[in-house]
């Protein structure tokens, strides 16, 4: 009996192995002989943002001009940075030329990052921003808005935009994203800097929706429950349900946000705001800046690139006809309410479509990313990026550069 | 006694789980090993137990809490709450760098302490005070480091993280770990810990001090989760106060891959190491088979039920061996989980 | 802790650490539910510690409101404790039952039957959570984990594309303020409904009688022919149909919801069980106590909001509450 068990149980474990072993000699017969191999890290999912975006980065990277030669695969490493670190060492093991991630924290993969730069991989980082130097950071946090490179921030010019709307006094909230982020403290501080500039402001609640769109609705359900008599609220994304809160509780004040559809919807019916923040457009510049570094060398283009500032307002807000977006229209009103309207960039992601965005449909036509110098991040919002000054500047005020004049960046060391 | 009733015997010390745990691993990571000709080397072997060595210690913190029958949610907490601390300080006074890590230990036993007083004193079930310390630890860690940043010196990051020779740092902080869990299931106190799990009624009547072994427990984890920290710390180079989230559900899911028993009373820290190493090694290998995108986080769920089947299958084919005429309900069949 | 060779008495006198168990409902003035009530009709006035305007008629609204969400998934949450397991599966089961009415709805089919698809699958996998525990008798932890795991994953992969589902109109209507019955909003009418529906089933149904019975001692249940595999899986079925109707409740509310629309509900729901009066071990705790517990907290939560704390602070004081309702509790407990 004891040997009838133990043969089972050798039986059992055998079993197993020749099964892994099947598992993985099926992808043993690489039909991806011959390709450089392309990575889509996602750490965050399940949202319409993040869907969108890595559908228009897979678009790019399996359009027809490039499909040839690359193969892009997809990875979600979710939330766990151990998880995220160990995906991007396998990446790394697997030979891969190019990864294209969103990362779970703009410090603790520089490690990993280094130890893949040093074996000649590409890290081109989206959206949220990594500190690592040899990583491309392709993100709109600090970018300017497409027709006034000097007005930056997109803290800073949407609460420039709600003091204007409210004439310089009111009560306002503040709706920030997940806390313990770069990319909510530099919104935030970017933002407090300027309604702390005007006096007739005063922020009565700040909260935390999470860049989600049902938590910003009851969040803000609360603070207006605590403060009945707001007046504007400032909001990063998930302003759809800052404006259904206020719907509800059968407000119509000012709400400056990011580009999510309804909002923009609400906007083109006449609601005061503006619509501006993150384009899932991002990840799509993302792919073409890694492929053009790939084909033309890491320094084609800059290090550093920042995503112009959409800016959409109640007069300006359009809705597009069908699914292209022609005449300057800029939401579709068919779609989904926390559709994230802005996939597509004038200068940098032409090519995008709505079923690109939605599907990863490949992109047609698209022809090598141009020169991009005029994108590059100026030295002196180097230090919310990067966490430090490109040698010769240090940190210091910033003025007659940019507007706001005034905040925290980097200066010459010669000033 | 022949290797089936040993395998089958219900072992205080967890050996068989050790055992059952450490064939898990390694056709886990032997598979990936077999799979990935580019994870063959030592530099690759290095990135992967460093790795797994914060889950791995944090996995024996809340075994040792869970073979009491208790669990404690605050490990989460305090892992964050370490690195936010070490990341500030380090940065700060970047020669001190070994004193702070003594100091920051000193504050995960404190907070052990206060967990398991407030259990054992005040009789608070351990799930819901660890949930409510969990979030407080959370609240201090964004205090301390609002937003990712600080700093950590070279020489420390690297003095955990690289090998000494072939051999990783990280696998001789793991073995030193395996052998002091050793020595503390055999001592009186570790036997004891197992008791109270067993039947809290019986050992107290039979003299053991539950309320000592018990804050002993919950003080020792506490440690256990700063160190975890720590080395999250020196393989991260920095702070982030959600940096411990994610290990509030892995560390429970390495302990049920290591077969650590769920009602208290039984299993290994060494097993739930193991089962920390096979879940680290688990994407690796999913990744090296081409799983993609939201297949390779079904898969593991998938593959955590089965770890759990495999000692009820070793179980069910004894007491067929044992007594084949009777039939032995499945089912809830060993009293309250805790 | 007892192994089935032990002598399978009925439920001796629990250990030191757990509660004393619900006494009779006759005595139901006795029980620590009684306590959290107190305390949440006590946090009312002081609400105003937190912001002049407190209490107001907007904010009773907002508790209300917003502890429906939570009062619907604590119920489900607290059946399974009852039992002695826990439920980890919340956040995907909730987002399985937004995205289902959500793309059903979409599809074509009318509301009403979206909706009720959408439970009937949602219950469907909290029966396979039964099943498998009570099947094999793995952990209610792990096996809950695990399966809320995959059903994430393969929602992530069927949902490709449109993460994000719509809600139907007449569900969105449900929930603004200014639909009103006599005068008040609807979803404050839901809650009444959703009070007296957990009451029911948790104390006046053979299924909430066997939960307890479970919760106390599975030998003894076996011994009063109880079934306890049966059991087993309808407890979980039934909270998976509570989750998918919070979920469903969520898409209306919102008006929309993703696939993480159920992330910020698993702790909170475990927290308004446990600050209810529930024993985690199982057997004891009432649904009222669980309700109380969720207003309660929702209350909590929105006061400290209200203070304009920064964000490590107002966690501070969200797990500061919790803890002190455990000492009340027990505080309250010993004494009876």
């Amino acid at each position: 009996m004891t040997k009838a068990m133990i043969t089972r149980l050798t039986r059992c474990g055998a079993g197993m192995l020749a099964a892994l072993t099947a598992f993985a000699l099926v992808s043993c017969a690489d039909p991806d002989a011959g390709r450089d191999k392309i990575f889509l890290d996602l750490s965050y999912s399940g949202n319409n943002w993040q869907d969108e975006a890595a559908n228009l980065a897979l678009a790019v990277a399996n359009s027809p001009e490039y499909a040839g030669k690359y193969v892009v695969k997809k990875q979600i490493s979710g939330t766990d940075i151990a998880k995220q670190i160990s995906d991007l060492q396998s990446m790394i093991a697997a030979k891969a030329k190019l990864v294209v991630l969103y990362p779970l924290s703009p410090t603790a993969l520089s490690p990993t990052i280094r130890q893949g730069c040093e074996r000649g991989v590409t890290f081109v980082v989206y959206d949220s921003t990594v500190r690592e130097p040899c990583a491309y950071n392709v993100a709109f946090i600090t970018g300017a808005k497409t027709d006034d490179p000097r007005a930056a921030f997109f803290g800073a010019q949407t609460a420039e935009a709600l003091v204007g709307l409210l004439g310089g006094k009111g009560k306002i909230f503040m709706n920030r994203g997940v806390a313990g982020t770069s990319t909510d403290q530099v919104h935030y501080d970017t933002a407090k800097a300027v309604f702390d500039r005007s006096p007739g402001i005063t922020v009565v609640s700040e909260y935390y929706g999470k860049w989600d769109s049902a938590v910003s609705q009851q969040e803000t359900a609360k603070a207006l429950a605590a403060h009945p008599d707001v007046d504007g609220i400032w909001s990063q994304d998930g302003e759809v349900g800052v404006v259904k809160a206020l719907q509800a509780a059968g407000k119509r004040i000012p709400v400056t946000g990011e580009n999510g559809n309804y909002f923009r919807k609400m906007l083109s019916q006449g609601w005061p705001g503006v619509s501006s923040g993150s384009p899932p457009a991002q990840a799509g510049v993302a792919m073409r800046i890694g492929l053009r570094v790939l084909t033309e060398g890491p320094d084609s283009v800059p290090h550093n690139i920042e995503m112009p500032l959409p800016w959409v307002t109640t007069e300006t807000a359009k809705p597009c006809p069908g699914n292209e977006f022609v005449g300057g229209c800029n939401f579709f009103p068919n779609e989904s309410d926390t559709l994230v309207t802005e996939i597509f960039q004038r200068d940098l992601l032409p090519q995008s479509s709505l079923a690109a965005a939605k599907t990863g449909q490949p992109m047609q036509g698209l022809a090598p990313l141009g020169d991009v110098s005029a994108f590059a991040q100026p030295e002196w919002r180097r230090i919310y990026t990067r966490g430090r000054c490109d040698s010769g500047w240090k940190e210091g005020d910033v003025t007659g550069v940019q507007e706001p004049s005034g905040l925290p960046g980097c200066v010459q060391e010669s000033q | 006694m022949t290797l089936v009733d040993s395998l089958t015997r219900r072992s205080v010390g967890g050996n068989r789980e050790s055992l059952i745990a450490a064939a898990i691993f390694v056709v886990c990571y032997g598979a990936v090993l077999f799979v990935t000709p580019f994870e063959r080397n030592s530099y690759a072997f290095n990135n992967f137990v460093v790795l797994m060595t914060p889950l791995a210690i944090a996995a024996v913190g809340t075994t040792l809490v869970l073979i009491t029958g208790g669990f404690d949610l605050s490990v989460a907490g305090t892992i964050s709450l370490s690195n936010v601390i070490a990341a500030t300080t380090m940065a700060e006074y970047p020669g001190a760098v070994w004193l702070i890590a003594v100091v920051v230990i000193a504050v995960g036993l404190l907070v052990g302490l206060v967990n398991g007083l407030l259990v054992v004193r005040a009789g608070l079930q351990s799930l819901a005070v660890t949930l409510g310390t969990f979030i407080i630890l959370t609240g201090i860690a964004l205090i301390v480091l609002p937003a990712p940043g600080g700093e950590v010196p070279e020489s420390y990051a690297l003095a955990l993280t690289d090998p000494l020779g072939p051999v990783p740092v990280a696998l001789l902080v793991l073995l030193a770990l395996a052998l002091a869990w050793w020595m503390f299931s055999t001592s009186p106190t570790g036997v004891a810990a197992y008791a109270i799990g067993a039947d809290r009624q019986a050992a107290r009547m039979s003299g053991v001090r539950t309320g000592r072994v018990e804050i002993l427990c919950y003080t020792l984890a506490g440690g256990l989760y700063a160190a975890a920290g720590l080395y999250l710390t020196a393989i991260t180079a920095s702070g982030d106060p959600n940096s411990g989230r994610s290990f509030l559900l892995t560390c429970f899911a390495a302990m049920a891959v290591g077969l650590v028993g769920f009602r208290g009373g039984s299993g290994s820290a060494v097993a739930a190491m193991l089962g920390a190493g096979t879940l680290i090694a688990l994407p690796k290998l999913l990744f090296a088979a081409g799983v993609e995108d939201f297949w390779s986080g079904a898969l593991q769920g998938v593959v955590i039920l089965l770890a759990l089947a495999i000692p009820f299958l070793v179980v069910r084919m004894a007491q067929a061996r044992r007594e084949p005429s009777r039939r032995r309900p499945a089912g809830i069949s060993e009293g309250r989980t805790r | 802790m007892t192994s089935e060779t032990t002598n399978p008495a009925p439920a001796s006198s629990p250990p030191a650490e757990q509660p004393t168990a619900t006494p009779p409902r006759s005595q139901w003035w006795r029980s620590q539910a009684l306590v959290v009530w107190v305390l949440l009709l006590l946090c009312l006035p002081l609400s105003r510690l937190a912001n002049e305007g407190f209490p107001s008629v907007s904010l009773l609204v907002n508790v209300a409101i917003l502890g429906l969400f939570l009062a619907v998934i604590a119920f489900g949450q607290g059946l399974v404790i009852l039992t002695g397991g826990i439920d980890l599966s919340v956040a995907s089961t909730v987002a399985l039952g937004a995205y289902l009415t959500g793309s059903l709805w979409t599809g074509g089919l009318p509301v009403a039957v979206a909706v009720v698809a959408a439970v009937a699958v949602c219950a469907a996998v909290g029966a396979v959570n039964g099943l498998i525990i009570s099947r094999f008798g793995f952990p209610a932890f792990i096996v809950t984990l695990a399966v809320g795991t995959i059903l994430g994953s393969v929602l992530l992969g069927a949902a490709r594309g449109a993460p994000a589902q719509a809600s139907p109109d007449s569900l969105s209507a449900l929930f603004r303020q200014d639909t009103t019955m006599l005068g008040v909003p609807v979803a404050i009418w839901l809650l009444v409904v959703v009070a007296a529906l957990g009451s029911f089933i948790q104390h006046q149904t053979t299924l909430g009688v066997r939960a307890y019975a479970l919760g106390n001692s599975v030998p003894a249940a076996r011994n009063a022919r109880v079934d306890v595999g049966r059991t087993t899986v309808s407890v979980y079925a039934v909270a998976g149909a509570a989750y998918g109707l919070g979920g469903v409740m969520l898409l209306g509310y919102a008006s929309g919801a993703d696939l993480n629309v159920g992330e910020p509900w698993l702790l909170p729901s475990i927290a308004a069980v446990v600050v209810g009066g529930a024993a985690i071990r199982g057997g004891s705790g009432s649904y009222g106590g669980t309700l109380a517990g969720a207003l309660l907290l929702t209350l909590l939560g929105i006061d400290i909001s209200a203070t304009g704390l920064s964000e490590g602070y107002k966690q501070i004081v969200y797990g500061a509450v919790i803890v002190i309702a455990l000492l009340g509790s027990r505080l309250a407990g010993r004494r009876f």
